[in-house]
């Protein structure tokens, strides 16, 4: 291809879109509408899991050591709880750290303490935190073996919930995103289809020129990267601006419960470099790609 | 040159629009085909534009072999003839000029030449001040003399006309066949399917009549 019949398919492919603008419009709108249902799909369902792994982060295991364990014993039971595997932190608490920790929460009302307490009633533990909650209760009857574990307390009513939880928002997250993209696929196939029907005369006119199947396809193919990419900017765009306005109102939200979710979010700037990476990726691609397809179709004359 | 040897064309579907066709067309002829519709002259056209290929016989165009062709040799083909159809076939989001340049521009020619070229045509069939217009603008036979102009921008050796009066006005279907006619005293072979025997009586050229899928005359063989 000469440089000068480059510029001049690409012109005509730039025209195109303006020449036509009525379907440019509509697949632009129908573009938009797909990559703002898809990239929307994505961001709750990342945010779900990450909330919930949040949550899942905050459980805490303690274990109580028996009474009168020398500190070799009680440093013993602590590398074999280390030992059982699935444990992601273990801090060793002393009775009197527990019983200072006690006295610090009460704040004002500690006075009522001092009459009470004539010795520490509290037993030496370990808090831990396991890696994978959803075997909590396996491993917390493992530590419940160890000699001189007096009692382990745990969340293991909650840590179930959470765990299905997750499970339902990842099955229900991958679902929904699959069924979004095959539905993206099907309007976006048509769309085109629509575009190109609509034009197959001028493609056949071009044929019975003598132009080549390239020469036709060509300004087509520009045609459909130049919308795809006006509507990933406009999708990322609205998403951006959209995420970070409910952000905003959730975290100064009156519900501090709100709040605290809104916190555990991730902030736009950490997902936006794969947000523009995937709708400038897939405009462009399914512009290019489903024009040229389409096109094909009418240049067997 | 076109010749057709013995050519027959069958549709899928059965039907037999061609039957072993023979005729012989020499360059810078100037030939009507004539037949009622349904008689096979749109599958010879068709045959011409190397749209349709023969079912048997051989078709050469202009020196290309029809049936032996690649299917990525028919650009090169095509531009080694004009076309003109009865609807025009002009792209219709495309201005008069851009219209006949792009007739041009597959053949990758330089846009000084197009800038020279398109608006000596457009002033050899009539219409030097159109250039900027868009086709529905224009009345039947303008955009017919648009065709025209489209057809012989690249300096065709064979321009294949295809009931190009059918659309218009009878006075303006006699200036069309004129502009072919002065076209071919340039040396251009003229293929020019009809049903308007008036016209072909007011220009005593070659007449083919094709019947049922056969040749049942040509004044070629008369003379």
């Amino acid at each position: 291809m000469k440089s000068g019949n480059f510029a001049y398919l690409v012109k005509e492919g730039a025209r195109n879109v303006w020449v036509n603008r009525l379907m440019s419009l509509a697949s632009v709108g129908v573009l938009i509408a797909c990559m703002l249902l898809m990239g929307g799909a994505m961001l709750i369902s990342y945010n779900i899991n990450e909330a919930v792994g949040y949550v899942e982060n905050q459980n805490e295991v303690v274990v109580f050591l028996d009474e009168n364990l020398t500190d070799e014993q009680m440093k013993s039971i602590g590398t074999q709880i280390e030992n059982k595997g699935n444990i992601s932190k273990s801090t060793f608490v002393s009775k009197d750290d527990a019983l200072y920790d006690m006295i610090e929460e009460m704040g004002e009302s500690q006075d009522i303490m001092d009459g009470l307490l004539t010795e520490n009633p509290l037993l030496d533990s370990y808090e831990i935190s396991v890696s994978d909650l959803s075997i909590l209760s396996d491993t917390v009857s493992k530590i419940e073996n160890i000699d001189g574990v007096y009692k382990v307390v745990s969340p293991t009513e909650a840590a179930s919930t959470l765990t299905s939880i997750r499970k339902i928002v990842n099955i229900a997250g991958s679902a929904i995103i699959i069924i979004l993209f095959v539905v993206s696929i099907v309007i976006i196939a048509n769309t085109i289809k629509i575009t190109i029907f609509n034009r197959r005369k001028e493609v056949s006119i071009m044929k019975y020129v003598g132009a080549t199947d390239w020469f036709i396809k060509f300004p087509f193919i520009i045609e459909g990267i130049i919308i795809g990419l006006l509507s990933s900017a406009i999708a990322y765009g609205m998403l951006w601006l959209g995420y970070q306005y409910l952000m905003e109102n959730l975290l100064t939200h009156n519900s501090s419960w709100l709040q605290g979710v809104a916190e555990s979010f991730v902030s736009f700037d950490q997902i936006a470099l794969s947000v523009a990476i995937g709708f400038f990726g897939s405009g462009v691609g399914i512009g290019a790609i489903g024009s040229s397809i389409f096109v094909s179709k009418y240049l067997k004359v | 040159m076109i010749e057709f040897k013995n050519v027959s064309k069958t549709y899928p579907n059965g039907t037999k629009a061609l039957k072993d066709v023979s005729l012989k067309i020499n360059d810078g002829d100037f030939v009507f085909i004539v037949g009622s519709s349904g008689a096979g002259k749109s599958t010879l056209i068709k045959m011409l534009l190397r749209e349709e290929v023969a079912s048997s016989g051989s078709v050469v165009v202009n020196g290309f072999d029809l049936n032996k062709m690649k299917r990525r040799r028919i650009p090169a083909f095509r531009r080694s003839l004009g076309v003109v159809f009865q609807d025009f076939r002009l792209i219709p989001n495309m201005s008069v000029y851009d219209n006949v340049a792009f007739a041009m521009r597959v053949t990758n020619a330089s846009s000084r030449d197009i800038r020279k070229r398109v608006p000596y045509i457009l002033n050899l069939v009539g219409l030097p001040n159109k250039a900027k217009v868009m086709p529905s603008q224009l009345s039947g036979g303008e955009q017919q003399r648009v065709a025209l102009a489209r057809a012989l921008v690249n300096n065709p050796q064979l321009i294949i006309a295809d009931e190009p009066t059918g659309n218009i006005d009878p006075e303006l279907s006699y200036q069309i066949v004129d502009l072919l006619n002065e076209i071919n005293k340039c040396g251009t072979t003229i293929v020019m399917v009809t049903h308007e025997h008036d016209l072909v009586y007011q220009f005593d050229r070659r007449v083919i009549t094709i019947d049922n899928g056969m040749v049942v005359s040509d004044t070629d063989w008369e003379v």
